[in-house]
């Protein structure tokens, strides 16, 4: 299981979001720190194929990012994602479900499986538009898991999520790292500190360290 | 039969069964079939909503019922062009449902990406909307003298209209607002075109067929071009200032 990152690149007219990121993800949890502006997102974005890159690729085991397959095999938690007013928590994941080759019958099975996962049982027939922050960031994460993604994108996940909150989504992911890649990006240290097996520090569009949080911590960096 | 059983049993209370190891891992290698394209495209059918079909439903009942009772059916087609524009106003915004609530991101990571899903919506309502156009042209001919082609021009030229400029707008603004302007739009087309029927009577008449077959090809390509743009939006997210960080 390997993503690789190729001179990744994106381009503004004059502003360059992402500069030539080349990496190498195997299993396990990566944690994305950088301040607001340092092309977090942009670089999410491209890796999940919603951003066309200026130049570079990006492949998982040899497939490239524009193929289906690819996406079959990608979970994706936007900083910022809408819904359709309609829907209940219930409608959305089976919604969500249908456009990731889900069948009803597996649909519905993961549905219940992943409201408990995130606690949102009670309120899984409930509208999403009566949802706290909280309820709909851990309404997003279980929707990224639909597919059970060999590929796991986050983008600041624990936004709106409480503390105890926080700590079970922490375990979660741990878990989840092991048999998967997972990228998460977040500005708050601490939601990293003990599930990222590996640090990656964006300052102006640049991977600036890559290594454990110890050894970014020793060598001084400042984003 | 019996002794099988019996010896299963006794198996089994003589023995426990070992936990399972690494369960979760091999579930998770485990490849599920999934869902054909077909039964994806079946599933979007359900999901476009209700009120779709209820329009075009009425519209069609409407017709029939109107061109039942009335003396003068003539009469009765420019008020069925001041209504369609709604119907296409409608379809659109179903088509540009995802970017009116903010779900072309996450629908654009999905293995049936945004612009397969969109593709999918045009092609079901584009279908029930020429059914429910067929149906119509077809209760006239049998109670106007106008024929197919001249009937199909009266009544698709507002039509058309109505989608060129709300196209036009969802393709060039992105906020919720949108829909609010689209649907000023379809009232303003709908409104102009009972204004000028009333005004002109004579505005179906033969001699202006060419002006009546320009604009409708005309607009046929307009739209088709502001439906390609549409498409080209969702291949990929439109920048602003948002993206950069």
């Amino acid at each position: 299981m390997e993503l690789v990152i190729d001179r990744l690149t994106k381009q503004y007219k004059n502003k360059i979001a992402v500069d030539r990121i080349s990496l190498t993800l195997k299993e396990g949890v990566y944690g994305l720190l950088g301040a607001n502006g340092s092309g977090k997102t942009t670089l999410m974005r491209m890796i999940c194929g919603i951003l066309k890159p200026t130049s570079g690729e990006v492949k998982f085991n040899g497939i490239d990012v524009s193929e289906e397959k690819y996406r079959d095999s990608l979970g994706y938690l936007p900083q910022e994602f809408g819904y359709y007013p309609e829907f209940s928590a219930y409608d959305f994941l089976l919604y969500m479900a249908s456009l990731k080759g889900l069948t009803k019958h597996q649909a519905k099975d993961k549905a219940k499986e992943l409201f408990e996962l995130v606690s949102l049982s009670d309120v899984a027939h409930k509208k999403i538009k009566t949802f706290s922050g909280g309820m709909k960031q851990r309404l997003g994460i279980a929707q990224a898991l639909l597919n059970n993604p060999k590929i796991l994108i986050l983008d600041e996940p624990t936004a709106g999520l409480d503390p105890n909150e926080r700590i079970r989504f922490r375990n979660l992911i741990s878990r989840l790292g092991k048999d998967r890649i997972v990228l998460l990006s977040t500005h708050i240290v601490s939601d990293v500190e003990y599930i990222a097996s590996t640090i990656l520090l964006m300052k102006n569009g640049q991977i600036i360290h890559k290594g454990h949080l110890k050894e970014i911590i020793g060598a001084g960096v400042s984003i | 039969m019996g002794y099988r059983y019996h010896l299963k049993k006794e198996l089994k209370s003589a023995f426990d069964a070992p936990t399972p190891r690494r369960k979760d891992q091999f579930i998770n290698q485990l490849n599920y079939p999934k869902a054909s394209r077909l039964d994806f495209i079946k599933s979007q059918i359900g999901y476009i909503r209700k009120r779709v079909w209820i329009t075009s439903l009425l519209l069609f009942i409407g017709t029939l019922l109107a061109l039942y009772f009335s003396k003068a059916p003539a009469s009765l087609i420019w008020v069925v062009s001041s209504v369609l524009p709604f119907i296409s106003l409608v379809t659109i915004n179903e088509i540009a449902r995802s970017t009116t609530y903010h779900m072309e991101e996450l629908e654009m990571s999905c293995k049936y990406n945004l612009l397969e899903v969109s593709i999918i919506r045009l092609g079901i309502l584009g279908i029930t909307n020429l059914a429910v156009l067929f149906g119509i042209i077809f209760l006239f001919l049998g109670k106007t003298d106008f024929g197919f082609v001249r009937l199909g021009l009266y009544l698709l030229t507002p039509y058309l209209l109505n989608c060129y400029g709300t196209l036009f707008v969802i393709n060039r603004l992105n906020s919720r607002d949108t829909m609010y302007i689209c649907g000023g739009i379809s009232a303003l087309i709908s409104s102009l075109n009972t204004f000028l029927t009333i005004q002109n009577k004579e505005i179906y008449r033969e001699s202006d067929r060419l002006l009546w077959v320009t604009l409708f090809l005309v607009l046929t390509v307009l739209s088709a071009k502001e439906i390609v743009r549409l498409f080209k939006r969702m291949e990929e997210l439109q920048w602003n200032s948002s993206l950069t960080v």
